[in-house]
């Protein structure tokens, strides 16, 4: 089944057309890349299917669901983490798992707690205040969140963005892991050796249009690079 | 020095440049401060006019010399109509002013004994301005103490002095607004009441509205309201919890200010009520109720002002700024209540002065002591009206998009996250 249906989708912000006819679709299981400059309206289309903003026109499609009209049974299913998120500073990190988990499972939230202990790796810093943690933990945490309740869609805005390298590494082997659990998976990155390593295709966006699809290596062999990057920046440049 | 100098600059482009700065410390106060003094001087006019037409009504039970002069002095020294009456007509909207000259007065002064006249005014509602005409009346009989004492006893030989202080007053004033006729020392104990508590009240208000102003836009400072937006929760449930999060700050604040209305009525107005009987009402169970219900609508509805104001912040310090802005209309009110007899104002200010939800609350002790209960009955209806209006706006605003991308920007330029991925 398609994860995820975008058709001719056009975003405008007041007179500003942020995004033009945007189209590209992918299964349910895969770990699919959203790539782009800054600007170039990843972000836009990521907020779209994650039913934060309404398309000025075309479709979305979640498994199915249109997010205009199923937004809410859409929020359901998928779980999003916007490129700057931020917690509850007053709570501990326990407790915000815990809020989270209780609203979309009241009964047997704890199942979720437990796995997002698990995949925090905060260990006794998760009774700690949200507060006093780092960039880093603050990041493991929102990610944490984010996968916890194994959401059928988890819509990753640069889901490494400023960490260090042996916590974005950690990251990265977190969203393989979950999408071994049958999570599908949309992200967006500036790094693209680490959608290399996640994606299975990717879409390359500039300035609101996708101008290339496709799996990494069939993007490298059809623009003749070595590797991502250089596709990339061959496309963003030309 | 240089450095220093330097420094001084950069300040000033920082702050000058600043159009937040701008709107709400220099423009503001280039508004409010004029407006003030429009309405002041309006109501300030109308009073002169007032004085200068005026119609004043003797009651004269004397019919001597001396209340004679009285009149003639009135009429052709000082230019002001009279009108003999009786008592029926003391509290008629005619006059100005009504003095009742009583049987023996010009006896009493020939035997060198204080004589004693009773004024009545008439007020719309208590303040700076009304004032001047509550002691309109005082002022005639003053003078005519003076002429008296300057123009006639001089001539006769006597000293002057003597006469000091011979003519003593009782004065009454009708206030409009209350329904009542209160003592000239009544009246000077209830300006306290009027004068004094809106600024606590305004003082209170302005904390909750910047409470509340922070509890949306804390969520876009930190970064937390995107996460928010995605949950599995509908959006009327969203807005219900920040307004209860409001709804809770109000409740916080109407029972601090239980306690503390309890602490006054119990060193100050109950001292007032125990003295002015005649003019309060007892401060049964009913009327607190309603004094708390009309507190706790009128917190609300900040609360609810607070909240749309956070819906255009992005962060807290933006809310913070915004919410001053907001408080300066409120401090009009506060002002205009104060300085102003909103009486004597053209009917649609009048109109428009109490068709907003501050107000009664501002007014409350006033009423309160006077037992205008009807009037708590009139904020409660406005402030019920307001509350729909601004809950029914924050419904449809959480309902769409805008809750993320609305902004006040001050003139920045606009910075379009949306757009940067």
């Amino acid at each position: 089944m398609k994860a995820v249906v975008v058709e001719n989708l056009v975003k405008f912000y007041g007179k500003f057309q942020a995004l033009y006819n945007v189209t590209f679709d992918f299964e349910e299981g895969e770990i699919f890349g959203l790539i782009g400059p800054n600007g170039a309206g990843k972000s836009t289309t990521l907020r779209i299917i994650a039913t934060l903003l309404k398309p000025s026109k075309g479709s979305v499609k979640i498994f199915g669901l249109d997010v205009v009209k199923d937004a809410n049974k859409i929020r359901r299913i998928i779980s999003y983490l916007p490129e700057e998120a931020g917690a509850y500073k007053y709570l501990t990190g326990y407790e915000y798992l815990e809020m989270m988990a209780k609203i979309y499972d009241p009964k047997n939230y704890s199942e979720y707690v437990d796995f997002g202990i698990k995949l925090s790796g905060l260990g006794d810093r998760i009774y700690s205040r949200i507060g006093e943690y780092s960039k880093g933990m603050m990041r493991r945490l929102l990610m944490a969140r984010a996968l916890m309740t194994r959401p059928k869609l988890a819509i990753l805005d640069e889901p490494t963005a400023g960490m260090d390298v042996v916590y974005a590494t950690e990251i990265r082997r977190l969203i393989k892991e979950v999408n071994r659990e049958g999570v599908t998976i949309l992200l967006s990155s500036h790094n693209m050796l680490e959608v290399e390593y996640l994606c299975e295709r990717v879409a390359i966006i500039n300035k609101g249009r996708v101008v290339a699809l496709g799996s990494p290596d069939e993007l490298e062999e059809r623009y003749e690079s070595e590797n991502l990057e250089e596709v990339f920046t061959k496309l963003v440049k030309g | 020095m240089s450095a220093l100098i330097e420094l001084i600059k950069k300040e000033m482009k920082e702050t000058f440049r600043n159009p937040r700065y701008l709107i709400f410390t220099i423009l503001f106060p280039l508004i409010l401060f004029p407006a003030i003094g429009y309405l002041y001087s309006f109501s300030f006019q109308t009073f002169r006019e007032r004085v200068a037409t005026a119609t004043v009504l003797i009651v004269d039970f004397d019919e001597d010399v001396l209340s004679r002069l009285f009149i003639k002095y009135l009429n052709e020294t000082l230019g002001i109509n009279t009108i003999l009456g009786d008592l029926g007509d003391i509290n008629s909207s005619k006059y100005l002013a009504a003095i009742i000259i009583p049987e023996g007065f010009t006896e009493r002064l020939r035997n060198q004994e204080p004589a004693e006249v009773e004024i009545y005014s008439r007020i719309g509602s208590l303040s700076f301005t009304s004032m001047g005409i509550a002691t309109y009346g005082n002022t005639l009989i003053n003078r005519f103490e003076d002429f008296l004492r300057q123009d006639i006893l001089s001539k006769t030989g006597l000293d002057p002095e003597f006469f000091n202080n011979m003519i003593k007053t009782r004065d009454f004033v009708y206030v409009e607004e209350w329904g009542k006729t209160v003592t000239a020392e009544q009246l000077n104990a209830l300006a306290f009441q009027v004068y004094f508590v809106p600024w606590l009240i305004f003082g209170l208000i302005i904390s909750i509205l910047q409470v509340s102003a922070a509890m949306l836009s804390e969520e876009k400072e930190y970064k937390t309201l995107e996460t928010l937006l995605t949950l599995p929760i509908n959006r009327k449930i969203l807005a219900l919890e920040k307004i209860i999060g409001s709804m809770i700050v109000s409740l916080a604040a109407t029972a601090s200010y239980a306690v503390g209305f309890v602490i006054y009525i119990y060193f100050g107005a109950e001292l007032f009520l125990a003295n002015f009987p005649e003019i309060s009402i007892s401060l049964d169970y009913m009327v607190v109720l309603l004094l708390l219900l009309l507190f706790f609508l009128t917190t609300l509805i900040t609360g609810g002002l607070g909240l749309i104001i956070s819906l255009f912040t992005q962060d807290t310090k933006t809310a913070e700024s915004l919410s001053g802005g907001v408080s300066m209309p409120i401090l009009f009110l506060v002002l205009m209540g104060s300085f102003v007899d909103v009486s004597t104002l053209p009917t649609y200010i009048s109109a428009i002065y109490y068709s907003l939800p501050y107000p009664y609350l501002m007014k409350s002790f006033e009423y309160l002591l006077v037992g205008r209960t009807d009037m708590f009955f009139l904020g409660i209806a406005v402030n019920l009206v307001w509350l729909i209006i601004i809950l029914s706006v924050l419904a449809k605003m959480f309902d769409s998009e805008r809750l993320l991308t609305m902004k006040v920007t001050f003139g920045r330029k606009k910075k379009r996250s949306e757009e940067e991925g």
